[in-house]
């Protein structure tokens, strides 16, 4: 909309219209020029590192809010580099096959930022500077926050020691040790084996007993989307000072790979898993887990820049020409996504889902909103790596991935797979023909037993509509019921279907024959039988209903 | 109770029900097995142990012109097309259902569909099963599920009520027994704030009606399958693909 210039003299129209009123010509001429000339301002000034600003849905977590997303800095690395570090000697910080990770003197393994999260492929270049995220490794003396003392004060002052030395526990229990003042010795680390520290392995009703107090505690290491973290394991080490277990709960992007989490706990932290549900990880720390002699791993100060990787997605990927790429990004705009992820949720089935899911169709889309870009990429590159595919895009934050060229099927397909396709396979036999009705030989007897004995009846059509059934069943109901509550139980026997006694027919009176043969046992039976039947249809020969054996067995047994 | 199902391949097969999982996920405690047969690769790949004990397939449904075709009443429409496949005759009335006896190859079958009201099956299941003396693990149950997306089938050896009164009453009747195998039609869940009684009495539109149409034809063939060869890794198969066959390009 034009901004109009105020006229001057007194305002004419209380209120603007909102549309322009209606011209006759279809060319609209230019709106009247205002009698000042509006003054142009410059144009606001752009600084070169002028900070984007954060969208609405900005996280208020200080692990986004790094520097290094937006400095410039860019040194490019190759792998297997060694940058030794000014600070001392020994000390560098190492390229290796799993992104960056730091050597220091006395380490018992080369420590990384995160253990369970840096991705397999090999890192591009840095975005800082190379520098150990450590503390400096001596220090000339303790920092006191005051100048050196004069000569007068110099008295020798003592201090209790702070467990970094290797102290046996047994000499110390009722000593107190006293030491002066000495230079931190950081960085010195000595490891137990771990079979000693872990001791025999505990049996399931140790473990059971064990876990009793901490399944419903929720006295946990929370581990989230960097995985296992450096500084993460000294927490577990605090935590078993006071408490044999250590619950970690993982949550987020490193629960897709939970072995691997699993694994480099074990390794990194020195204990042992005793339960996995879902998301949370039980670890024992040892039998003979003694924590002043626990490897004291110096604790990282700040995150270190993650180091450019190669591009997920790429134009191009894999042996496709661009317009093939493109012609499946749009094929995959139409797809319905397999699943959708919550934003901190646990992922343990994605990579079986995404697999089962590329059995069918070769492209899968995964709903990922609601979650931090920079959460579903890390999602999507492990899923890169675990499920092997290829991925094609991540707009609308959604995952679309491609099963590859090279994709096998998990299932050999030997075993042919019911036919899916709609219409196949469906033989409709030819009712009208009148084709006997043909089943196991126990099924029909039974079935005819029901006709005879009026449980059941044989419809004449077949094609009844619904209504029309209902009434039939019910009238069917009411006669039949009437007859099954006029005589009582229906004795089976292993051979041949169901012994009625049946106050119908007359044959002769088998009772009479039952009481003679059979002992004083089943007296009972024929006062019954004679007072209430006249006759009992017989199909099976006397004396041999699994009563009459049983009856024979404790005459024998009183005889 | 435990009978031996070989599988093509030379592999240790578990016998009654094996768990209806992928075979690749990590599996921490396999399926309870009492037996273990180990099956010589034989000449014919494809004979499989056929159990000869007859099977009962119930389809739950409201009876009436009012509900036919309503979502509720799927089961009764997959029994149709079962029996117009098979060729079996549903032409018996017995225990306030309509019966048809008949077989699927070599098993002895017996189709039904109860008559009684939804919430009241279980009277009707339950007599006629002990009548034709079908053990629980062969009652094949029929019925529909809100939980699936419209059209999605799947075949459980065993599972809970999922709040459908017609599967609670069936279970009721059964003395509370839930190890029967189910075979779920899904219908979706109610749009929105619908009410849940009112979504299933209601008619499929026109997409869902072709949606159903197809899953009602593949699910045919999963039947005879699952009659023929019991609780395999072809139900299994079965079953991951109708999960994801809304999900192809």
């Amino acid at each position: 909309m034009a901004i109009l210039a105020t006229l001057p003299g007194p305002n004419l129209f209380s209120t603007f219209p909102n549309t322009p009123p209606p011209s006759n010509n279809p060319t609209p001429s230019p709106p009247p020029k205002p009698p000042i000339p509006i003054p142009k301002y410059p144009p606001p000034f752009k600084s070169r590192r002028h900070p984007k600003p954060p969208p609405s849905n900005s996280p208020s977590s200080p692990a986004f809010k790094t520097h290094h997303r937006n400095s410039k800095y860019y040194k490019p690395i190759k792998p297997g580099q060694k940058i030794p570090v000014p600070d001392g000697e020994n000390r560098a910080v190492v390229v290796g096959d799993s992104g960056i990770s730091y050597l220091l003197p006395g380490a018992p393994f080369e420590f990384m930022y995160s253990y369970s999260e840096t991705p397999k492929a090999q890192p591009l270049a840095m975005r800082e500077p190379a520098f150990l995220p450590f503390a400096p490794p001596t220090m000339p003396r303790p920092w006191t926050g005051k100048a050196p003392m004069k000569k007068s004060k110099r008295k020798i002052k003592l201090f209790e020691p702070l467990g970094s030395d290797g102290i046996d526990e047994d000499e110390n229990v009722g000593q107190k040790r006293y030491e002066m003042l000495r230079d931190y010795e950081l960085g010195k680390v000595s490891v137990r084996p771990r079979e000693e520290v872990l001791g025999e392995p505990l049996t399931r009703w140790e473990i059971k007993e064990m876990l009793k107090p901490y399944l419903s505690s929720n006295r946990q290491v929370n581990l989230g989307r960097d995985g296992l973290t450096h500084n993460m394991l000294e927490l577990i080490h605090t935590h078993w000072r006071r408490q044999p277990v250590c619950k970690v709960r993982c949550l987020g992007v490193p629960t897709v790979d939970m072995d691997n989490l699993c694994r480099c706990l074990e390794e990194k932290s020195g204990g042992k898993i005793i339960h996995r549900v879902g998301g949370v990880v039980y670890i024992f720390r040892g039998r003979n887990y003694d924590h002043r002699r626990r490897p004291q791993l110096p604790i990282m100060l700040w995150k270190p820049a993650a180091p450019v990787y190669p591009k997920l997605i790429q134009d191009a990927p894999e042996g496709l020409t661009k317009e093939e790429a493109d012609e499946l990004r749009i094929k995959g705009k139409n797809l319905l996504p397999i699943c959708k992820l919550a934003k901190n949720g646990v992922y343990i089935s994605l990579v079986r889902d995404v697999r089962t899911a590329f059995e069918g169709s070769k492209l899968v889309k995964i709903d990922c909103r609601g979650m931090h870009a920079s959460d579903y990429k890390k999602l999507g590159a492990k899923l890169k790596e675990l499920v092997p595919c290829v991925l094609l895009s991540f707009d609308d934050e959604q995952i679309l991935m491609w099963r590859g060229k090279d994709w096998k099927s998990m299932y050999d397909d030997e075993m042919p797979k019911i036919n899916l396709s709609s219409g196949d396979g469906s033989r409709v036999t030819n009712i009208s023909d009148t084709k006997s009705v043909c089943s196991s030989p126990k099924m029909m007897s039974l079935w005819q037993r029901a006709i005879e004995s009026g449980k059941a009846s044989v419809l004449d059509e077949i094609d009844l509509s619904p209504d029309e059934l209902l009434s039939k069943i019910e009238e069917f109901e009411s006669t039949s019921q009437a007859m099954e509550h006029s005589y009582p139980a229906i004795i089976y026997s292993n051979r041949e279907g169901p012994v009625t006694l049946n106050a119908k027919h007359k044959n002769s009176l088998e009772a009479n024959g039952y009481s003679e043969d059979d002992s004083d046992d089943v007296d009972y039976n024929d006062t019954l039988n004679n007072d209430s039947f006249e006759v009992v249809e017989s199909l099976v020969p006397l004396g041999s209903l699994p009563v009459d054996l049983i009856a024979k067995e404790l005459s024998n047994t009183e005889q | 109770m435990l009978y031996a199902v070989s599988s093509p391949k030379t592999c240790n097969c578990s016998i009654s029900y094996p768990r209806i999982q992928s075979p690749f996920f990590h599996q921490k405690h396999l399926a309870s097995t009492r037996l273990r047969v180990s099956a010589a690769s034989s000449a014919e790949a494809n004979v499989v142990k056929i159990e000869y004990t007859p099977w009962l397939i119930v389809g739950l449904g409201n009876p009436g012109n009012k509900y036919h075709g309503t979502r509720h009443n799927v089961g009764f429409e997959m029994i149709d097309r079962i029996s117009q496949a098979e060729g079996i005759l549903m032409n018996t009335i017995q225990s306030k259902a309509l019966v048809g006896i008949g077989s699927i190859g070599e098993v002895p079958v017996l189709l039904a569909k109860p008559q009684t009201y939804m919430n009241f099956s279980g009277e009707s299941v339950g007599p006629l099963a002990a009548y034709y003396q079908v053990p629980l693990r062969h009652i094949l149950l029929v019925y529909d599920e809100m939980s699936l997306p419209n059209g999605v089938l799947r075949i459980q050896p065993k599972g809970g009520h999922g709040h459908h009164n017609g599967v609670k009453s069936v279970m009721e009747h059964l003395d509370g027994r839930r190890e029967f195998p189910r075979f779920c039609i899904g219908v979706g869940n109610p749009p929105g704030t619908m009410d849940m009684k009112a979504y299933l009495l209601q008619k499929f539109s026109a997409l869902e009606r072709e949606q159903v149409d197809a899953a009602l034809e593949q699910g045919i063939e999963a039947a005879r399958t699952l009659v023929l060869e019991g609780f395999s890794s072809r139900i299994n198969r079965f079953n991951l693909g109708q999960k994801y066959k809304y999900h192809k390009v």
